[in-house]
């Protein structure tokens, strides 16, 4: 197709490859030999070479560029690599993080009589009064705060306020407590709370 | 197979790379000599704005800084650099676009400053009236120095298309570096040339 006639045996760009150095050994022979008998091609070839010639007029001066500072340390390395844009980036991530955490929370707090609402009776284990306790006359209240996760289990419980015995026999009933799960626009979020056992010796 | 020291000429840009990545700090040094004038020049006769080809070629330097610990051996430093060059421009010139559009600059997104006095303008505008992609290929031919091949992967495109392309970009520049006004320049070059 690109034959400068018919019975040509070069094709046209294949005179641009050979002075690229773009034809494998064999064919690059053949096309020399060809461009010492052909005129034509030799006169293609002598303005490709012509052209680039012209372009090699096309100097830059020297670079007035220095070397960039080395970074000395991880952070300073770090710190490179945090430009602008991607400081703004990483701030415009943070933000919305920060507003989705607000518009959509992933735990809420409840009062003691909604938690307690919500506590599935048929799991709901009844706090056993310590015999330890019952013996030395020890009553009183103790106060624990739950976490409950989003599938209604406890999943945190730390003793506010009560005495040791007491609190050691409400925690082990309580960690196994289980609750309905607590949606907010439809999704399931943890719940945290301070839910009091009363321990009182009955006369 | 011991590893020469940096100051061996023979040490190889990939060399130079791998102990760069290692936290050589000559390493990258050596070759940041090696590649400045030619980063440069790279930028330099794509863009108009000289200020903005230091930049970009600063930029160039500092994302070979941070990208050193993803650096493949197996793969040839020269192209892995000018990729990165070739990133940079295409970043900085959709950024150009469309600050133009957002500005509406008249749809001039380069600035219409006096070349700087080594500047061959004949050739810059010749050069310019190349079909882009054609231009981009012509460039990475005669001044980068690419293989066909290297062009192919640096532009993601196929050996054939490149070898085309580039036929076309150099007989429509021939073309337009013989016509009238082009003689005209080729004079306009020697007299720069003998004033520089």
């Amino acid at each position: 197709m690109n034959a400068i006639t018919g019975e040509h045996p070069v094709e046209r760009e294949e005179i641009m490859m050979f002075m690229d150095g773009e034809l494998a050994a064999g064919r690059a022979v053949f096309v020399s030999r060809h461009l010492e008998s052909c005129p034509a091609c030799h006169r293609m070839l002598a303005d490709f070479r012509a052209t680039s010639q012209s372009l090699s007029h096309w100097a830059v001066h020297p670079a007035p560029v220095v070397l960039p500072a080395w970074p000395e340390n991880r952070l300073s390395r770090f710190l490179q690599v945090l430009r602008p844009r991607y400081l703004a980036a990483m701030v415009g991530v943070a933000l919305a993080l920060t507003f989705w955490a607000q518009t959509s929370p992933s735990r809420i707090q409840l009062s003691e009589r909604e938690v307690r609402a919500k506590l599935t009776k048929r799991e709901a284990v009844q706090v056993k009064y310590p015999e330890e306790a019952k013996q030395k006359g020890i009553q009183g209240v103790v106060h624990i705060h739950i976490v409950v996760g989003r599938n209604g289990s406890v999943k945190q419980l730390d003793v506010v306020q009560g005495d040791p015995v007491l609190a050691k026999a409400a925690t082990e009933a309580v960690r196994k407590w289980k609750f309905e799960p607590t949606l907010v626009r439809g999704k399931a979020v943890e719940v945290e709370s301070v839910v009091e056992i009363q321990f009182q010796l009955v006369d | 197979v011991p590893i020469p020291p940096i100051s061996d000429l023979q040490t190889t840009d990939e060399r130079l790379m791998l102990a760069f990545a290692d936290g050589d700090k000559t390493a990258f040094e050596e070759l940041f000599l090696r590649y400045r004038q030619s980063i440069y020049a790279f930028y330099r006769r794509r863009i108009v704005d000289q200020a903005r080809a230091e930049e970009l070629t600063q930029e160039t330097f500092l994302a070979l800084l941070r990208a050193a610990g993803r650096y493949q051996p197996r793969a040839l430093f020269r192209p892995y650099l000018f990729a990165i060059a070739f990133r940079i421009l295409s970043a900085d010139r959709r950024k150009s676009a469309l600050r133009a559009f957002l500005f509406l600059s008249a749809g001039n997104n380069e600035p219409s400053e006096t070349p700087a006095p080594e500047e061959v303008l004949w050739l810059r505008q010749a050069v310019s009236r190349l079909e882009k992609t054609d231009r981009e290929i012509l460039l990475l031919r005669e001044f980068e120095q690419f293989s066909y091949l290297e062009i192919a992967e640096l532009l993601r495109m196929p050996v054939n298309t490149v070898r085309s392309r580039l036929f076309r970009a150099r007989l429509a520049l021939q073309e337009i570096l013989l016509s009238p006004r082009g003689e005209r320049a080729q004079t306009q070059i020697s007299a720069q040339e003998e004033s520089v």
